[in-house]
């Protein structure tokens, strides 16, 4: 069984080096399909193999890794979400003829991270999997090597993310000093005292920043902007998934006692990102500038919930998973199409559902569901947020949540304005990419999935937090 | 499993929104309005077979699709229950509905982007019916935002405009857009409450809830769902986004902006009258802010000169006669005033199409006048909708509005008065625009007049139905006083029992009262209507004496730009919103400096002064916004050592 709960993360490596093997045999074009059938047939392989761990909730390896429902939930989410990346990415190096195919075998590195992030028992595996995943975005980050934005955006991730490693890690020191415990259950059982609530403090930035919470949010507008976009879309959706489940494990399972600390600040920091990432969200005209704001909304909703879990773990973790999962699908599929377009300003947009009227259907899907509108997975999502945020009776930082998602409708809807209701700028339809359009299909039917028949995926939510605690 | 129809009257006009939206741009023209029109009176046969079934047995019909979120003892269904009210609901939407579409076939046959239209179009009935069908809040939000969006869309329809002569189809939308979001705030917060404090959100389950629990909470509850109901029924302070929707194209200024979705305010407080009477406080709210709307909005109406804008204000006002009946507890009143409402102003706002057309996209009622020869048919029928609406006896409207009068009377003298004088406006300026538009004479030149003509049959043959409609829809409620059965009130009578018991039954007026105050409303509309028609129909001097004299001018004036209360919002709430995030946007992105112009200038600049500093796009300065954070942190978490 142990040999088991290393199948997903042993796969991604071997595909990996399948990928950086592969390069020595195929030139050319060739090389690029050769990797994508690699990369698609490693990821699926561990999404088989990760399914086949739910039910298990066990500890291996001496408390080192901790399959449990939730984790491997989320293990899934963010294989989906690397499976619909790597999917996006093909049409992206196409379009900028890009051969450099490390970048499939990084991708894959940073989901064996995820992987590891989202099943870890200690500390140190925790720790791992966090550099595992953040080393090899630093690079993807900076893959585009022609474009200087591409190099900054990789600068400062790396810089800065090694700033927060650095008070994650002292957090880490802290803990332990205090406990004289690495393994994430035990540290639950440590009574209160000075030493972890320090602890928590420190670590709190540390995961603050990586999953982009205001004030530690500055880096995301510039990275988002400047990456790939594929490698934004994966940040925004498999790096958020991985950090969060490492977050809201740590957080409810080690710092359980100290619930009224992280209740607060996490109650504040939720507000400051929502307001934030929508109010300046609105004067974006550049895409990828505004769904980085609106990825720091996001992340503030899911704190709202999280802030929630001090009086309700149970539906506020439940809330966070059912988000991370609809935002996946969500947010992929519209830097999907963002790729497919070759586009990334608001204005030239206008009236391209016209030129490509399924492409047009998708991206109104997408930034539907980003508002929030119902019948989509976005509505499903913030339903449960809103609805366990106020049964906690978290009412004033509610009514702001509501006050500025309904802000947020105005600029997602905008967009959709701009792609039916502006006339058609000349600009040659871009060529079809199935490999896009297949991602977009999958995450089309997953908004709606999500969005009209959730019932499914909300059982099996329901009892992840008990299996934490088994 | 009996009721599986149930789903296909609103799964029709989503399988027509569904062809048209996808494959209509390459079909036929006649085939996308064949289909736009076909689904919705599918769906309007089934909704009569609704009716007449429950007609016959008296209970509701439900039917549920499949259970859409189950978490411990919340069960929110995607299911149907379709009772006398939401069984009225739906044969109104669908049969005006589907009037609506054939007269849009005739309307829209010169647009090029007609598959679009017709998409929209039966979106918009998918999404209404949704909203009265559902038998749980969550269901029915679905369907209030589909509305919402639908309405959106259709507004900004032809967006082309924008960039030539009429700047403001898309700022009208957005307003709009603005509005709706104000409501919905307010509607989605009760939502919560509501599921916070009776663990369920089904219609069926919470009226049977202990709704005696925390006063303050109810109090709170009803007034954020009212609040949601003047944002889609566009009562003070959210109603400025209506008369600007009149943008969009006609007939959807008849069905959206007349007959339908501006009612999902009305039908929600009458879905939930079993909650909301339990709060004084928010009953006598509705009644105010209605009646205030009533008159305020009817005033506005007195002096437009754009004809889709006069009905708007009517609109406007109307619905504010509807909530002053639900405020005063007369649910079944209002609905009554709803559905005849229904039936009255899409026939003027269709009427008015006509008229629209015939004049060459002329709006401006000062350019018209003695149409009444030339287009006959319109004209009968337009005057039948205005003699409705002014609430002359025996036509739909006075039977509806003097039941709400009646009972407003009983229960608040002063409101029953403002609504009296509401009713005299009501009376003045639909008579004026008959005036204007039919009578006098003629302000077209020579060539213009050669051009005026009667719309195509299918525009005539909807007009007719409506003024059918309209002649004689109002008298299903004949009060008792006049010997009639009030066969309607009765009818909706077991959905609002439970409201109904609550308040204890209502003190009957004497038959006597009945007919005095009959009498004097009729002579108050029958003289202001007089007025109206006297003064307009001849170029009489006392009209221009108005204008000119001082105060009278004055008045004009502030009824004419509608108070001002446009640019107060736009100041207040527009600006400071827009104002704030570009000013933000600057912390954070530090390419433009100039600007700060807004009002918010001074505080923000202070910030912005530290702010900037920080955020440059440097990566010191974002660190050192990690390390403030962390400082934040820590010292909260050493106040707690």
């Amino acid at each position: 069984m142990q040999f088991q709960a290393i199948y997903p993360g042993s796969l991604l490596v071997a595909a990996a080096i399948l990928v950086l093997m592969a390069q020595s045999f195929v030139k050319g074009e060739k090389k690029l399909t050769i990797s994508l059938i690699i990369s698609l047939i490693g990821v699926i392989l561990a999404i088989f193999f990760t399914f086949k761990l739910f039910g298990v909730n066990e500890s291996f390896y001496e408390n080192a890794l901790r399959v449990d429902d939730f984790g491997v939930f989320l293990s899934l989410v963010a294989l989906i979400g690397t499976a619909l990346t790597i999917l996006i990415s093909a049409g992206y190096l196409k379009k900028v003829k890009s051969y450099y195919t490390e970048y499939y075998a990084l991708i894959l590195l940073a989901a064996c991270g995820m992987v590891f992030l989202t099943i870890s028992g200690d500390l140190i595996t925790f720790l791992i999997g966090l550099e595992i995943m953040s080393i090899s975005i630093y690079i993807l980050a900076g893959f585009n090597r022609e474009s200087k934005k591409s190099n900054e955006a990789a600068m400062k991730y790396f810089i800065l993310g090694a700033f927060s490693t650095g008070f994650l890690l002292f957090g880490m020191s802290m803990v332990y000093g205090a406990t004289g415990e690495i393994v994430i259950s035990e540290i639950g059982k440590a009574e209160k005292s000075a030493g972890m609530l320090i602890g928590l403090g420190l670590m709190l930035v540390g995961f603050l920043f990586k999953i982009g919470a205001v004030p530690f949010q500055n880096w995301v507008p510039d990275v988002y902007e400047g990456a790939p976009t594929p490698i934004t879309a994966f940040m925004a959706a498999g790096v958020k998934t991985a950090g969060f489940a490492a977050f809201v494990r740590i957080i409810l399972i080690a710092f359980q006692n100290c619930g009224e600390e992280w209740h607060t600040i996490l109650q504040v920091i939720a507000v400051l990102s929502m307001i934030v990432g929508n109010v300046v969200a609105i004067s974006q005209r550049n895409i990828k500038r505004l769904l980085a704001y609106s990825s720091i909304a996001h992340t503030g909703y899911m704190l709202l919930a999280f802030a929630a879990a001090k009086s309700d773990p149970n539906m506020a973790s439940s809330s966070i998973l059912f988000y991370l999962f609809t935002y996946t699908f969500t947010v992929i599929g519209a830097f999907g199409i963002l790729i497919y377009s070759g586009r990334e300003n608001l204005d030239d947009f206008a009236g391209f559902a016209h030129q490509k009227r399924f492409m047009g259907i998708a991206m109104t899907v997408f930034f539907f569901s980003l508002a929030g509108i119902p019948s989509t997975a976005g509505f499903m999502g913030k339903l449960f947020i809103f609805m366990t945020a106020i049964d906690q009776k978290l009412y004033w930082a509610s009514v702001i949540g509501i006050i500025t998602s309904m802000i947020s409708v105005f600029y997602y809807l905008r967009v959709v304005v701009y792609l039916y209701m502006k006339p058609e700028v000349t600009r040659a339809a871009p060529l079809t990419d199935w490999n896009v359009a297949i991602a977009s299909a999958v995450s089309v039917i997953g908004v709606f999935v999500l969005g009209l028949i959730p019932q499914s995926v909300i059982q099996l939510i329901l009892t992840t937090y008990q299996s934490m605690l088994q | 499993m009996g009721n599986t129809y149930l789903l296909f009257i609103p799964i029709l006009p989503l399988i027509g929104f569904l062809i048209n939206g996808l494959i209509g741009h390459k079909l036929n023209r006649k085939v996308v309005g064949t289909i736009g029109g076909a689904t919705v009176l599918g769906s309007f046969i089934l909704s009569l077979m609704t009716l007449f079934r429950i007609l016959g047995d008296g209970n509701a019909v439900s039917y549920v699709a499949f259970h859409w979120i189950t978490i411990a003892d919340l069960d929110i269904t995607f299911g149907f229950r379709i009772d006398q009210l939401s069984a009225v609901m739906i044969n109104v939407i669908t049969g005006v509905g589907f009037l609506i579409h054939v007269y849009s076939n005739g309307y829209m046959h010169e647009d090029k982007s007609v598959a679009r239209f017709f998409a929209y179009l039966n979106l918009f009935v998918f999404s209404m019916l949704i909203l009265v069908m559902a038998d749980n809040i969550v269901l029915m939000f679905l369907g209030w935002e589909g509305v919402g969006l639908c309405s959106y869309l259709l507004i900004g329809f032809w967006y082309q405009d924008m960039f030539t002569k009429k700047l403001s189809n898309a700022d009208a939308g957005k307003k709009a857009f603005i509005v709706n979001r104000v409501g919905d705030f307010g509607f989605l917060l009760a939502i919560f409450l509501i599921f916070m404090t009776f663990g369920t959100l089904n219609f069926e389950q919470l009226s049977h809830a202990d709704m005696n629990i925390a006063g303050g909470l109810i109090t709170a509850i009803t007034l954020l769902l009212f609040l949601g109901a003047t944002g889609k029924s566009a009562q003070i302070p959210l109603y400025i986004w209506l008369p600007d929707a009149m943008a969009g194209p006609t007939p959807v200024s008849a069905l959206i902006h007349a007959a339908t979705m501006v009612t999902a305010g009305i039908y929600m407080i009458g879905r939930l009258s079993f909650m909301f009477v339990h709060s004084e406080t928010t009953m006598l709210t509705i009644a105010v802010i209605g009646t205030l709307t009533a008159v305020f909005s009817a005033t506005m109406g007195l002096t437009q000169n754009d004809i889709k804008k006069v009905l708007a204000y009517s609109t406007v006002s109307q619905l504010g006669y509807m909530f002053m009946a639900m405020g005063v507890g007369a649910f079944s009143a209002g609905i009554f005033h709803l559905m005849t409402h229904a039936f009255f102003k899409a026939l003027l706002f269709l009427g008015a199409g006509s008229v629209i057309l015939a004049c060459h996209h002329e709006q401006d009622m000062r350019k018209m006048g003695a149409l009444k020869d030339k287009i006959p048919t319109t004209f009968w029928m337009f005057a039948i909708g205005s003699l409705a609406l002014m609430g002359i006896p025996p036509f739909a409207g006075f039977f509806s509005k003097d039941d709400i009068l009646a009972r407003v009377f009983v229960e608040h003298k002063a409101l029953w008065a403002l609504g009296l004088v509401g009713a005299g406006m009501t009376a003045f300026y639909t008579a004026r625009m008959v005036a204007m538009t039919f009578f006098g004479t003629s302000k077209m030149t020579k060539k213009q007049e050669l051009h005026v003509h009667e719309p195509g049959i299918s525009v005539r043959f909807v007009l007719i139905a409506l003024g059918v409609l309209s002649a004689i829809g109002g008298l299903i409620g004949i009060p008792a006083a006049l010997h009639g059965g009030a066969h309607f009130s009765h009818f909706l009578d077991p959905v609002f029992e439970a409201a109904q018991a609550h308040q204890g039954g209502h003190h009957h007026l004497s038959h006597l009262t009945e007919w005095i105050l009959m009498v004097i409303s009729i002579a108050v509309v029958a003289t202001g209507g007089w007025l109206g028609f006297d003064i307009y129909s001849k170029e009489k001097s006392i009209r221009k004496n108005f204008v000119k004299h001082p105060i009278g001018g004055k008045l004009h004036h502030i009824s004419y730009n509608k108070y001002y209360i446009d640019e107060i919002y736009d100041f207040v709430i527009v600006k400071s919103i827009m104002g704030g995030s570009k000013a933000l946007w600057k912390f954070f992105d530090v390419t433009i400096i100039d600007g700060f112009v807004n009002f918010v200038a001074d505080i923000v600049a202070f910030i912005s002064g530290i702010m900037r500093k920080i955020q440059t796009g440097h990566t010191n300065s974002y660190a050192f916004s990690i390390f403030i954070g962390a400082l934040g942190i820590l010292i909260y978490i050493a106040s707690r050592l």
